[in-house]
Parts: C-alpha cells; sequence; structure tokens
C-alpha cells in the first residue's frame, strides 16, 4: 500500500513537472515569435518610410516633367482648353435627325466654332531644350483636322458644305 | 516480515512515534500544496481562454526617429529621416590593413585608399570608415568578410524634391541639427521628442514651386541674367505658395554649397525695386484725398531738385492723369503726387505696410530694408518711384497683396494658418481705393508697360519696376533690376505672382530692350498659364465696363510693342 502510494506521489511529480516544462515552453516561444514579429513590424514600417520618400521624389514635379517631356506627346494647356462653365457647352446633335441624313460618311463631328486661336504668346527666346520645343508646337492637339474642314482657309471645304446643307433638310441647327 | 523484530523500549518508542506523526503531518502538508500547485497548472494550462492579449507585453510604438518631417501643404514630403547605416572600424581588429583599405576602396566610392590606411593602421579604437551607407553597400561590405569593422545605425536627412524650395527647406548637418532655411528656424520644433509623429506642414506647394521654378530658369538663360527670384502668394491670407531664388543648391549634397548659392535673393536681398512704389505713392494719395483719377500733373520736363534730376523712362513730354502717371510709369508725376502727400504720410503708409522693417517670415535668412535716416524731399521724391529705399521681394509682396485684397494687411507666411486661427488685420486703405488700385493695375497690362504679361482669360494686372542698380559713384547705365508683380484675376483677386531679374539682357525678340514689361512680365505669364489650372483659377471673360471710368482718363497714344 505505501509502495502503491509513493509511486503515485512520484508519478504525480513526473506528470506535473513534465506539464509545467511543457507550458513554459510553450510560453516562451509564443514569446518569441512576437518578438520577431515586432521586428518585422518595425523594419516594415521603416521600410514604408523609405517607399514614401522614394514615391516623394519619383512622383515630384521635376521627375513628371522629364518624364513627360521625353515620352509623351502632352504639351502646356491654354486657357481655352478649359471648359469653366459648363452651361455655355453646346448642346449634341439629335441622333434622330444624324441617322436621317442621306450619306454614310457625314457624321457629325463637332467643327470649331472660331478660328483656331494663335499659341499664346511666348516672347521668350527658346533653346534648344525639348520641353520650349514643344511649346513651340500648335497647343490644339485634341483633333487631328482633316484637310475637308479648312476653316482657317476662310471658304467652307466640301464636308462642311455638305453637312450644312444636310442639316438644312432636316431643319436642326 | 520474516526474522525477529527489535522492538523499541517504552520511552524511545514513543519518540519515534511521535516523530513518525509529525513527518507525516509535514508530508501532507506539503502533498496538498502540491496537488494545489498540480491543480492549479493544469487548470491555467487547459482551461483558460485568452480574452484580449495583455497590452502591455507587446511594444509596437512604429518607427522612433528623431527629427520631424516637413510637408508641404498637400502633404507632399519636403524632408524626412531615413534610417542608414555607418560603417566603422576597430583598428585593433584589423587583421591586415592593406588589404582591408584596398577592398573597401573598391566597393564604397569615394574614399582613398591612402587616408583609410593611415586610419586602419594607426592605434585609435573606433574610426569611422563612411557614413550613411546604400543597403547596397551595406550587403557588399559584409560581403567582403572583413574583420575588425561593424555597423551602427544613424538617421539621415533626406530630401526627396531635390533643389526644390531649397532655400526654404534649408538642410540639416550629419548630426540632424539645421543650418539653413525652415530646417534652422524650427529646428526645436522638429527635434522635440514629443511632436517628432506630427509633420510640419509648409504652406508652399511644390506643384506651383516648380512651376515658378522651372519658369524662371528658363528667364535667366534666356536673358543671361546673374540671378532671380520668385514668389507666388495668396493675396487674402499672405500664404506664399512658392518662395523661389536662383541660383540655389541640392541640400541632399549641401556640404560643397556656395555662399552666392546659399543666399536667399527672395527674403533676404534687398533691392531698390523700382517703380512699383508708385502703387504705394497712389495709394496713399488716393487714401488721403490728395489726388483723384482726374487729377492732372505735369510731365513735361525733367524735375530738377537739388542736384538731381528726375527723369522719365518712357518720356511723354505732356500732361498726365493719375491713371497714366501709374500706366506709362512716369516718375516725374509720381514724385510731384509725393510732394504733394508730404513725407510725413508718405513715411507713416510706408511703415504701415511694413515695409520700414525686416518682413515677419518664419525665416531667419530676412534682410533688413535699407532706408534714407533722414527722410528729406529728395528722399521722398525718389522714393515715390521706387529708388532710395531698398526692401526685399517679400515685403513687396505682402505690401502689394494689402492693396488689392481691399486693403487689410496680410504678412507673408510660410506655415500658414489652420481654418479658425486667423489673425487680426489692420485695414490699411479703404476698399474704394483698393479697387481703384486694381483697375489701374489691369490698365497697366492692358495699355501700358506690361502688356506682356496679359494672359487671356485670366484677367492679369500688375506693376512693372525696372531699376537702374546702385554702383559705387552712381547708376550703372545697363545693369538693371527687372521686376514684375502680376495679380490675377484682377476683379476678385486670389494670387499674387512677382518675378525679379537681375541684370538680364536683351535679345532680338525684346528688341534689346531688358525692362521689367520685357524680361519680368512674360515670365510672369509664363507661370500664370502653368499654375493657374493647379491653384484653381477659371479663366474667364472679361467685363469691359470695369476699366472704362479709369481707362477715359488715358490716352490711347502708346505705340505698340
Amino acid at each position: 500500500m505505501r509502495q502503491l502510494l509513493i509511486v503515485g506521489i512520484a508519478m504525480l511529480v513526473l506528470l506535473s513537472a513534465a506539464g509545467l516544462y511543457g507550458l513554459k515552453h510553450k510560453v516562451q516561444t509564443k514569446r518569441e515569435a512576437v518578438l520577431a514579429l515586432e521586428e518585422k513590424i518595425l523594419a516594415d514600417a521603416e521600410a514604408l518610410r523609405v517607399l514614401q520618400a522614394e514615391w516623394a521624389y519619383l512622383s515630384s514635379p521635376a521627375v513628371i516633367q522629364d518624364r513627360t517631356v521625353r515620352y509623351l506627346r502632352l504639351r502646356p494647356l491654354a486657357p481655352d482648353q478649359i471648359i469653366g462653365d459648363l452651361g455655355g457647352l453646346p448642346y449634341r446633335l439629335d441622333p434622330f435627325v444624324v441617322s436621317a441624313l442621306p450619306n454614310d460618311d457625314i457624321r457629325p463631328v463637332p467643327s470649331p466654332r472660331a478660328k483656331p486661336s494663335a499659341p499664346v504668346r511666348d516672347a521668350l527666346a527658346l533653346s534648344s531644350n525639348t520641353v520650349e520645343e514643344i511649346r513651340k508646337g500648335d497647343r490644339l492637339a485634341v483633333l487631328p483636322v482633316s484637310k475637308a474642314v479648312s476653316a482657317d482657309k476662310g471658304t467652307k471645304g466640301e464636308f462642311a458644305a455638305r453637312m450644312e446643307r444636310a442639316l438644312e433638310r432636316v431643319g436642326g441647327r | 516480515m520474516t526474522g525477529p523484530r527489535m522492538r523499541l523500549q517504552g520511552r524511545r518508542a514513543a519518540a519515534m512515534e511521535r516523530a513518525r506523526q509529525r513527518l507525516t503531518v509535514i508530508a501532507v502538508l506539503f502533498g496538498g500544496v502540491f496537488v494545489l500547485m498540480a491543480a492549479r497548472t493544469v487548470e491555467l494550462g487547459l482551461f483558460q481562454s485568452i480574452s484580449e492579449p495583455r497590452r502591455d507585453l507587446v511594444q509596437t510604438d512604429g518607427v522612433r526617429v528623431s527629427r520631424a518631417d516637413i510637408v508641404d501643404r498637400n502633404g507632399v514630403v519636403l524632408a524626412t529621416n531615413l534610417q542608414t547605416q555607418s560603417l566603422y572600424a576597430d583598428p585593433a581588429r584589423v587583421l591586415d590593413p592593406l588589404d582591408a583599405a584596398r577592398k573597401l576602396t573598391k566597393v564604397l566610392p569615394g574614399l582613398s585608399e591612402a587616408a583609410l590606411l593611415e586610419k586602419l593602421g594607426g592605434d585609435r579604437r573606433f574610426v569611422w570608415v563612411k557614413r550613411k551607407l546604400s543597403p547596397r553597400q551595406v550587403w557588399e561590405v559584409n560581403a567582403l568578410g572583413l574583420p575588425g569593422l561593424a555597423f551602427q545605425q544613424e538617421e539621415e536627412r533626406v530630401y526627396p524634391q531635390g533643389r526644390l524650395a531649397a532655400h526654404v527647406i534649408g538642410f540639416a548637418d550629419p548630426d540632424g541639427r539645421g543650418l539653413a532655411g525652415v530646417e534652422h528656424s524650427f529646428d526645436l520644433r522638429l527635434s522635440d521628442v514629443s511632436r517628432v509623429d506630427t509633420p510640419l506642414r509648409l504652406s508652399l506647394d511644390v506643384r506651383v514651386q516648380h512651376a515658378l521654378s522651372d519658369e524662371l530658369d528658363r528667364a535667366i538663360r534666356t536673358y543671361k541674367a546673374k540671378a532671380g527670384a520668385g514668389l507666388i502668394m495668396d493675396v487674402q491670407s499672405g500664404e506664399l505658395l512658392a518662395l523661389s531664388s536662383l541660383p540655389d543648391f541640392d541640400p541632399n549634397h549641401a556640404g560643397a554649397v556656395t555662399a552666392d548659392a546659399l543666399f536667399n535673393r527672395a527674403s533676404q536681398g534687398v533691392y531698390e525695386l523700382g517703380s512699383a512704389f508708385k502703387t504705394f505713392t497712389i495709394a496713399m494719395a488716393l487714401e488721403a484725398g490728395v489726388v483723384d483719377l482726374t487729377s492732372r500733373y505735369d510731365a513735361r520736363e525733367p524735375l530738377r531738385v537739388a542736384r538731381f534730376t528726375i527723369r522719365d523712362d518712357h518720356p511723354q513730354k505732356r500732361m498726365l492723369s493719375v491713371p497714366e502717371i501709374y500706366v506709362h510709369s512716369s516718375n516725374i508725376g509720381a514724385a510731384q503726387i509725393a510732394q504733394d502727400v508730404g513725407s510725413d504720410v508718405q513715411r507713416e503708409f510706408l511703415r504701415q505696410l511694413g515695409l520700414l522693417r525686416p518682413a515677419n517670415l518664419e525665416l531667419s535668412e530676412v534682410g533688413q530694408p535699407l532706408v534714407p535716416d533722414r527722410w528729406r524731399d529728395i528722399a521722398t521724391m525718389t522714393i515715390a518711384y521706387g529708388h532710395g529705399i531698398a526692401v526685399s521681394p517679400v515685403q513687396l509682396a505682402s505690401a502689394l497683396a494689402t492693396m488689392v485684397n481691399g486693403g487689410y494687411l496680410v504678412p507673408a507666411t510660410l506655415i500658414g494658418h489652420s481654418a479658425g486661427d486667423v489673425p487680426k488685420r489692420p485695414r490699411i486703405i479703404s476698399n474704394e481705393t483698393s479697387e481703384k488700385i486694381r483697375k489701374l493695375m489691369r490698365l497697366v497690362v492692358k495699355k501700358g508697360t506690361a502688356s506682356k504679361a496679359d494672359v487671356p482669360g485670366y484677367l492679369v494686372g500688375g506693376k512693372t519696376g525696372t531699376a537702374e542698380k546702385a554702383r559705387a559713384g552712381g547708376y550703372a547705365e545697363k545693369a538693371l533690376l527687372s521686376s514684375f508683380a502680376g495679380v490675377f484675376p484682377i476683379d476678385k483677386p486670389r494670387f499674387l505672382v512677382f518675378v525679379l531679374l537681375d541684370e538680364p539682357q536683351g535679345t532680338r525678340q525684346t528688341a534689346n530692350f531688358a525692362g521689367g514689361g520685357w524680361t519680368a512680365a512674360p515670365t510672369v505669364a509664363n507661370v500664370i498659364l502653368r499654375t493657374a489650372p493647379i491653384l484653381g483659377v477659371e479663366p474667364k471673360q472679361e467685363k469691359e465696363d470695369l476699366y472704362r471710368q479709369a481707362a477715359y482718363h488715358i490716352e490711347d497714344t502708346r505705340r505698340h510693342p
């Protein structure tokens, strides 16, 4: 009986010791994992700051201007290209009117109402810098002006004349 | 149990029995406590559920830097601290200094092998090899596998925008102390540990700043000027959206910067700015009731005062009305107006505008204006057209903004006020006078010396200034300070653009003229063209009748440039 008791107590001691150390080991592992995560968070936060600085550099106006000039055909904006008052826009042509037009190759292309204005006066002498070359060019790079619509010649092109006649027939304008 | 058992005598048996009982008690006690602890351990291990992680055990504050960021009004980063590694060596641990020096100079550019060899061969225990390495360089140094080297983490101040707004931002030394610009004047705030996480927000807008710097640089190259300065200010609040001074420097490599590049010509340089001062002369005369828009003055002949002669740059040789004096920039007329107003009123007016003391700007590089100590008659007359007094462009911009924004003082600021914190603004001139000045400014651009500043749709108004630079013993003939201050849109002014060119030269396009209307005005036009969409100014039609009242008093005798 006594031996059984001793054996029992010994077993209890061993089991609880094992359990205790197991628990301690688990806690230690978790703590190490937490520390590792903290370090990773710190490293990521620092990486974020570096990336923000890099983003600030890559989106800085000087870099963007340099790349625009080299890879894009965009030109500086002129005031007459900015529509400030949306209420002043003309209405679209009625699609029913358009589909009743006789000829297939007449499509309503918004023709300029006024002569394309000259580029905003650029009084400076221009060197061979690329940006300045682009500034020299015309500003209305929005629509390719077809040969038929020769508004600047003063005479109506054939296309415009046909368009006007068709619209007269249908009664719109 | 075999064999004879020893039977203990009475007293010892009793003692043994007592001892045995005590041991049993102790054993039971220990056993009980042990069982209790075992049970508790089991309970903790198996039955406890974790509801919320304990915050005090985990420390994730994020990155701790020692200096706050600087950002622009839209949050674009202008200056920030990044972690870098700095390489140092312990010469006592370096086994082969020659080999180490050779390998290191191969991997790290900019190191001299001889100097490094001397350092590594010496007997100090700590020498810097190179500070602030890039991650790639760190990797390569590690790959060398040399003993005696180690890294220390340091913070480097990085300026992602490069040269942009260099004079405003300034720069800091390698130990993180600000040496120029905002870095210097806000050094305490930036290194304050409790506010390190909040970036310092400036009123600058990098897009607008770049447009101004770019155009100023182009103008300097086109007109072969020595230097230039420019600024863009919000006339309603005084916030500086752009401040540029050329030549400038790169704050990332501020070690070898020259004093000329460091000099902030927009805030620290003081210049005789010339005809822009006629704005103040006419404003104070209108405000004092001494003249109105119909008054006329004799500008047929140059004025002779003591040993000085006051001449016009574009002599009209006739009687001029007040609007004509402004539009044709007549020195003779302006001097006479100032005489009628009087020295005391003039001095008090300029003092109220802040032109007689340094600008109240948040930089330490602010210039002291040059003012005559005795304000005699001749001083009154020359100051009327901007000679005999030297102010900085920032002061002039503040004063002109006051003229056009309805008449209340707006000191220039780089920090900008938060929405609720609007400072008290004293009124300097009345609303009516301000409106008249605005009309006159528009006429200068439409009919006067600044016709090249006109940008269709943006209603630009302003005043040119062409001042001969004072040299020893008088005024130099050809050295000019050409400037133009443009305000747009002039009916409800929002922004003022000022450009100053130091000694520009005429070109074929400008018919060899180098004055403000030929050089600075087209620069301002280009700046307005580029920045108006960014600043949110819409192009609109001009209402012609706004200026008719003032325009009637201007004879259209100008020759088209």
